[in-house]
């Protein structure tokens, strides 16, 4: 249960920071490459769409897919209220919007696979140490009941 | 379509198929972290791969259609 919980926390730290799932189940290099190339990808996108934003009519998929991660959501909010369109003069705004809902994505992908990945090693750890007190209860029981008919 | 266009999108998409190559590369292998250059490595080849089919799909298609 308690495992599920840390677990349940992971995901939803990864989902809200790149990649920080990974630092809570002690992975800390896999932590500093993921945040550093999720956000790599968010920053890319912004500079190569000029700080312009993607309504839902104009493309739902790319619309949806900033969603996928907390802080590249409110990033996006942010800078594009703050920073006004059309400063670089790059023309590729679908690239950089694809950038983004790339990043989105990606950052899915992390949580999930921080959820998966410390399922696993939980399961092993519970299901490992049974194992040697399974083996060591007949001999315990041999021995109690050798005791009593030597004395 | 110009060449310098053609290159530009290129690149873009050769960075995008790099860095997602390199993110599903880190998350599937469980290697320890030390051995950060064996995984890098160990990815290239599929590295390649996204990079030769995404640039295919996003310049040569558009080139012929």
């Amino acid at each position: 249960m308690k495992n599920t919980l840390k677990l349940i926390i992971a995901f939803i730290a990864s989902w809200i920071v790149p990649g920080l799932g990974y630092l809570i189940l002690n992975k800390k290099m896999k932590f500093i490459l993921l945040f550093a190339s999720i956000m790599l990808l968010t920053f890319a996108g912004i500079l190569i769409a000029d700080f312009r934003d993607i309504r839902f009519i104009d493309n739902p998929y790319y619309y949806i897919g900033r969603f996928g991660g907390g802080l590249i959501w409110g990033m996006l909010i942010l800078i594009l209220k703050l920073v006004p369109a059309g400063i670089t003069g790059v023309q590729y705004f679908d690239i950089g919007h694809l950038y983004i809902c790339v990043a989105g994505t990606l950052n899915l992908v992390i949580a999930l696979s921080v959820f998966t990945q410390g399922k696993r090693a939980g399961t092993q750890f519970v299901i490992a140490p049974p194992a040697p007190e399974a083996a060591a209860k007949p001999d315990d029981e041999i021995k109690q009941i050798d005791t009593p008919l030597t004395t | 379509m110009q060449i310098k266009e053609i290159l530009i999108q290129f690149l873009l998409f050769t960075f995008i198929s790099i860095n997602i190559a390199f993110i599903l590369g880190l998350i599937t292998t469980e290697e320890k972290p030390q051995r950060l250059k064996k995984i890098i490595l160990r990815n290239l080849g599929f590295i390649y791969i996204t990079v030769f089919v995404l640039g295919i799909v996003a310049v040569v298609l558009p080139l012929i259609f």
